[in-house]
């Protein structure tokens, strides 16, 4: 029961997609096309990215490394650069200062020792008699002479129509004053600096602007006209130490961060691989090689780890060698006593045909004993030949017989032979889906027990109504499915079914004298062929098995061509209702969509994608005891239809809960609707389900 | 075999140990200052210029005419493109006419403005200022500087009222053609350059001083590198051109548009011409080259690597530092790196020494008759090769000329003077670079310029045009032979005049004439001696009116800069200065002997007891 789940297994994307070429399985749309396209086409080199990552704890943790000690350098970068620019400028800038009020005084000085010795515009005609322009020019030259390459001195005149030509040192570029500065010169008396860009117009060589420190002043000339005196200090030395420290910086920085990359690498590598070691050994060990082992080394953490590993790995091969010879035991114990019964049970069956033969000859009450008798070792045989049957399962000796076989003439066997206890029942069996031969490489004679379980099954607790046996082909598989419309199951009752001697009523008394075992054989027949058996019901509602086999032996199945919850299912009415509602009120034509024959069975709604159906993978479940997850289909698949109603939700909630089928698709034939081929009509609706 | 490997293993740890600590050592050498380490020339940066500029600015409206003229005087001053703001203040013909490049006048300040005065009657509208100065000097149209006498300039700037846009606006309408500049001004916007041109005669570069703009050329538009080749495709100035001849084909001018040159990374110009440079010869094209290259080498700060001449697209030559110095100029025969000679007490040639304190130290005298005291010397000259030396004695009486390499016979006088009294008598000799000895008779009833060719008594009486009565007082010849510098004396003034040398014919024929003295320092009322100090300077001893003793440097065409000045030193009777910066000057005090000036240092004393301190040549 536990090992070689022939169960489909979910979320396998890429599976799905090539039943595509089927056209039976239906891919809803998501946006448009072209999005869907640009979606993919941006993931797909990605994947393998996005794949890495979530795997890769080394690498997670060297990417988190390098960020965190990026962020760190480049933090601890500006706040270094921060601290030495303004420590750099403030120096620059103290000893501009006081470079720059020298010079201020010096030209003050002069001027005022020009016009009190010298005398000019001393006959009052005109007060610029004087070549003041020299006056200036030679100023300024003294000045600049003082620092060539520390300084430069940019004179201009104050008025607003500068009268006379301004000069400059070193090349400088007017524009390079600031217009702001100037007018704070102009207006004020004070000295005043500000940072700006200062130009240079020399025509041999293209020197670039540079960042510089003016500092200006208004001052009066030897004629007593004010004009402002700048002095420019390139800060060009500043910045090339500044540019020093960032390159110092940056370069330390990029160091830093390989190298703790590098270091974590190392690092984690330490850590991650013994994990991974074990992770492989873990692996290996689940898939059944129990005598693996981790090489232990040293005594440190991932040794103890090693070693509690190997020891716990001891004590499951054990255990487990313990539990397998314990079950082995169990079976062969089981086995040995059914053999074993059999040979005194052909002996009292033997005595007890006699005595029932000769019954008329006892009184009533020894009569009605001997056919007890008679009855109950009938009971005690098939007993014993199904656990003979689920022994042999059990110890893998059950072989399969394969041959093509016509489904179509098992199923009307079995209906014939069911035929008589539905007559006792009052309920009839029909047959739907059987205009063309439904063939598929079986053992027909697990088949057929199969089916005759699941119509007896479904005459016995249909209650008189009438039993439906549908058959369906398409893709690679056959299905055949069995609907009741008895008591049906009870939530959580569709995984149990298919547990030994379970019963839906303990109290319940048995009228056919089932062994509790049918179900559970023809699981283990599902299960030999590759196939499925699934089963879903609803209080009151009744309730339907569905057997899925490949076509041929060992393909593996990917779907089923008959929905395990039948169209007819409340939870299915309702919806189609409320469709039904929904489309009138929105007025969407449906004239692509094709309108069933009145079978009963109603419509997929119009803008309603094929649902995923709860469905049970009863041989995924009996005695695993595992919890049923219902996954969603966009979980699995990229290119997942839109949001459906949630399922189970529908009025009169009693399906079964159970496993979505593989790639949350869904097939549906509908073998009752005349003369028309599945296969056409699932593509139709899926036409015109994509259409939409 | 466990021990074996355990000592191995520790020799593996003990090698990765000594691997490690080599490795921090060559780490920590990295992170350290370096105090050792080759030497390597140092490439010179580009100097920061710290020239100030003056920015024109066009006459604001409604100028009052003071500020009219004030504002043209200073756009004068300005690098403005063809002066064009500096025409803005002018009328409208006047604009027109004005030729800045005609003449500039260069006053030893900026000039002063005296007025405004009314014009004499109404009906002559407008108002005239004068401006006042003190010229010292001109620069022609062609560039070159022209010493000056100080004198008085003054001169008339008319205005008038005239519409501008509309508006009545005070214009000059009348002025004196070119600039006028302050000397100061004259420093900040021009600047000396010796263009190079082949002599005649022999062949070697003679160096032509002239005057080009500091930066790019308002007229031109050129900058100096451009000015400086365009110069020398002009060929050589007017005073100079009889006695030299630039290689370049006539017609030979730049490249049409050529406005900027400029020196690649490995210190090569190129310089593009017209097709007329195509009919050179390789060699003479090598001249043409090596001519640009002794004229640009003083021009850039950095050296000059290469010059390369193109015409058209194709590539004519071009000639390399090394390559060019077969072209050096007067390095006929070059100055070796010996000391400078002088007389002791005694009168005898010896070599200047530092350790020769008190002179006359016999391991210092020459050998030969000038060394051993057979004649007592008063002056001297060495020949250029250092063989032979001129020597004048017996008070001014004779000259001879002998052997200082060896033993030799003295001779007997090439010439005796006749004058009366030792100072009308020979003057020192000097040698030309072709090996000729020059000295000056300076006897009242016959004075004259004698030249001995190659030292012999085959002597030539020079001619000196235009020398109107004054003496030669002494007589100094460059070391290209082609200039001659003399002190010529009227009076109580000596005067120092450069004059050509002139040679034609040859043989008996032979004419020798010194043409077209022009005057080097106007500004001096005395020059006690003089020297060549360089191809194209000379370092005079003189006092100017007014003034104390000086001593500086001036350039063959009479300029003088700043820089020029030296050291104040007394009572200097005779100096002299090697060819190049390098060779150290000396000079003879007359309370001091003979001193010397070491580069950036002071005056020291050599030879307490000494006299006339020479250099070859």
């Amino acid at each position: 029961m536990t090992g070689g789940t022939t169960a489909p297994k979910a979320g396998r994307p890429g599976r799905g997609r090539r039943f595509q070429g089927g056209r039976l399985l239906q891919d809803a749309p998501a946006g448009g096309p072209v999005l869907r396209l640009v979606i993919r086409l941006l993931r797909r080199p990605l994947l393998p990215v996005m794949r890495l990552w979530r795997r890769n704890i080394q690498l997670r943790v060297v990417a988190a490394t390098l960020v965190m000690s990026l962020g760190v350098v480049l933090l601890l970068g500006f706040v270094v650069i921060g601290q030495v620019r303004n420590g750099l400028v403030e120096a620059k800038e103290k000893a501009a200062q006081s470079q720059a009020e020298g010079g201020f005084s010096v030209a003050q000085e002069k001027a005022d020792a020009s016009s009190s010795t010298g005398g000019r515009g001393g006959d009052g005609t005109d007060s610029t008699t004087a070549g003041t322009n020299s006056w200036r020019t030679d100023l300024v030259e003294q000045l600049a002479s003082g620092g060539p390459g520390a300084f430069n001195v940019v004179a201009l005149s104050a008025d607003p129509l500068p009268k006379r030509a301004p000069r400059t040192s070193g090349g400088v570029d007017l524009s390079s004053i600031p217009p702001d500065l100037r007018r704070s010169v102009v207006g004020g008396t004070g000295e005043f600096k500000t940072y700006a860009q200062v130009k240079y117009t020399d025509a041999s060589d293209d020197r670039k602007p540079e960042p510089a420190l003016i500092i200006g002043k208004r001052l009066n000339d030897v004629d007593r006209h004010p004009y402002e005196l700048y002095y420019l200090f390139p800060l060009t030395q500043e910045e090339q130490s500044l540019n020093l420290v960032k390159r110092t910086l940056a370069t330390a920085g990029l160091f830093v961060v390989v190298l703790l990359g590098a270091i974590a690498w190392l690092v984690v590598r330490q850590v991650v691989t013994p994990v991974r070691m074990a992770a492989g050994i873990a692996e290996r060990l689940s898939t059944g090689l129990l005598h693996e082992r981790m090489k232990v080394t040293g005594e440190d953490d991932i040794a103890r780890l090693g070693e509690a590993f190997n020891k716990m790995a001891q004590n499951l091969q054990l255990k487990i060698q313990q539990l397998e010879e314990l079950s082995r035991m169990q079976r062969r114990f089981v086995s040995d006593v059914s053999h074993e019964l059999r040979t005194p049970l052909t002996t009292v069956r033997m005595a007890a045909d006699v005595i029932h033969e000769s019954r008329e000859d006892f009184d009533p009450a020894t009569s009605r004993s001997a056919e007890l008798l008679v009855g109950q070792i009938d009971r005690f045989e098939s007993l014993l030949a199904d656990l003979l049957e689920i022994s042999r399962f059990d110890a893998g000796a059950a072989a399969l017989e394969a041959e093509p076989i016509d489904l179509r003439e098992v199923v009307r066997r079995v209906i014939d032979a069911a035929a008589p206890l539905a007559e006792r029942k009052g309920s009839t069996v029909r047959v739907a889906g059987d205009e063309q031969p439904v063939v598929a490489e079986a053992d027909a004679r697990r088949v057929e027990r199969m089916l005759r379980n699941l119509v007896v099954n479904a005459v016995e607790h249909g209650e008189g109504r009438d039993v439906v046996v549908r058959l369906g082909a398409a893709g690679g598989a056959v299905a055949v499915a069995v609907r009741d419309y008895g008591v049906g199951l009870k939530p959580g009752e569709a995984t149990r079914v298919f547990n030994r001697f379970w019963r839906a009523d303990p109290a319940r008394a048995r009228t056919t004298g089932g062994t509790g075992l049918g179900l559970s054989i023809a699981v283990e027949d599902a299960r030999l062929h590759g196939g499925w058996l699934q089963a879903w019901g609803e209080p009151g509602g009744g309730s339907q098995f569905r057997l899925t086999l490949p076509r041929t032996a060992d393909e593996p199945l990917r779907g089923s061509p008959i929905p395990l919850e039948p169209e007819d299912s409340r939870g299915n009415r309702a919806r189609a209702a409320a469709a039904v509602a929904d489309k009138s009120a929105r007025q969407v034509p449906n004239t692509a969509f094709p309108v069933r024959g009145a079978t009963g069975t109603l419509p997929v709604p119009p803008g309603q994608a094929p649902r995923a159906t709860a469905v049970v993978d009863p041989t995924a479940l009996p005695g695993s005891g595992s919890r049923v997850v219902a996954r969603k289909p966009d979980e699995s698949h990229g290119a997942a239809p839109a949001p459906r109603e949630g399922r189970g939700t529908g009025p009169g909630d009693g399906s079964a809960a159970g496993s979505a089928e593989p790639g949350g698709r869904r097939v549906d034939v509908d073998g009752e609707g005349p003369g028309r081929t599945s296969a056409s009509e699932t593509s139709e609706r899926e036409g015109s389900t994509r259409g939409r | 075999m466990g021990d074996d490997r355990v000592r191995r293993g520790r020799g593996r740890t003990g090698r990765l140990g000594a691997g490690l600590v080599v490795l921090a050592l060559a780490l920590a050498g990295c992170a350290s200052i370096p105090d050792k380490g080759d030497v390597e020339p140092v490439k010179a940066s580009p100097q920061d210029e710290s020239q100030v500029r003056v920015y024109a600015v066009p006459p604001p409206p409604d100028a009052s005419a003071g500020d009219i003229v004030d504002g043209f005087l200073e756009a004068m001053t300005s690098d403005d493109p063809d002066f064009a703001m500096a025409r803005k203040y002018l009328a409208h013909d006047e604009a027109r006419d004005w030729k800045p490049q005609k003449i500039t006048t260069v006053l030893s300040d900026a000039p002063d403005l005296e007025g405004p005065t009314k014009p004499p009657s109404a009906d002559q509208p407008g108002l005239t200022y004068q401006m006042h100065g003190v010229e010292i000097a001109t620069i022609d149209a062609g560039n070159v500087y022209r010493p000056l006498k100080p004198a008085s300039y003054q001169r008339a700037l008319h205005l008038i009222q005239e519409k501008v846009a509309g508006k009545k606006e005070w214009r000059i309408d009348a002025l004196p053609q070119g600039l006028v500049l302050g000397a100061s001004d004259f420093q900040r916007n021009y600047r000396p350059v010796d263009t190079y041109f082949y002599a005649k005669s022999d062949g070697w570069l003679v160096s032509d001083p002239v005057f080009i703009r500091q930066r790019i050329d308002p007229l031109t538009r050129m900058d100096p590198i451009t000015q400086a080749v365009n110069t020398v495709l002009s060929g050589p100035t007017g005073w100079l051109k009889p006695s030299v001849k630039s290689s370049f084909p006539v017609g030979t001018r730049l490249q049409k548009g050529t406005r900027t040159l400029e020196f690649d990374d490995s210190n090569a110009l190129t310089v593009p011409l017209n097709s007329a440079a195509k009919k050179a010869t390789p060699d003479v094209c090598r001249m043409m080259a090596a001519q640009l290259f002794f004229t640009l080498r003083d021009l850039t700060s950095t050296r000059v690597g290469q010059i390369a001449l193109r015409s058209g697209g194709s590539s004519l030559c071009s000639v390399s530092g090394d390559q060019a110095q077969a072209y050096a100029p007067g390095s006929a025969l070059g100055q070796s790196a010996e000391d400078p000679f002088y007389l002791d007490p005694d009168g005898r040639l010896a070599h200047l020494r530092p350790d020769d304190k008190k002179g006359g130290d016999q391991d210092n005298l020459v050998p030969g008759p000038l060394g051993d005291g057979t004649v007592k010397l008063g002056s001297v000259a060495i020949s250029r090769d250092e063989r032979r030396a001129a020597g004048v004695a017996e008070n001014g009486k004779s000259l001879y000329v002998t052997s200082i390499t060896n033993d030799s016979d003295l001779g007997s006088p090439l010439v005796t003077s006749q004058g009366a009294k030792e100072s009308d008598r020979l003057s020192a000799p000097t040698w030309d670079s072709r090996g000729d000895v020059w000295v000056a008779d300076r006897d009242p009833d016959h004075a004259r310029l004698l030249q001995f060719e190659n030292g012999t008594t085959v002597s030539e009486s020079a001619h000196v045009e235009h020398l109107d009565g004054r003496r030669i007082e002494a007589v100094r010849v460059s070391s290209d032979g082609v200039r001659i510098a003399l002190l010529l004396t009227k009076g109580h003034r000596t005067s120092l005049e450069i004059g050509r040398v002139e040679q034609s014919g040859s043989g008996d024929h032979k004419e020798l004439a010194v043409a077209d003295l022009k005057s080097l320092t106007p500004q001096m009322e005395t020059v006690t001696a003089v020297s060549w100090a360089g191809p194209s300077r000379l370092v005079i001893v003189g006092k100017e009116a007014g003034g104390v003793q000086q001593m500086r440097f001036v350039q063959a065409d009479g300029s003088t800069s700043d820089a020029s000045v030296l050291p104040g030193l007394n009572q200097v009777t005779a100096i002299a200065a090697g060819d190049t910066d390098s060779r150290a000057l000396v000079a003879e005090s007359s309370d001091a002997g003979v001193v010397q000036l070491p580069s950036g240092g002071n005056w020291q004393s050599i030879v307490e007891h000494g006299s006339s301190p020479v250099y070859p040549g």
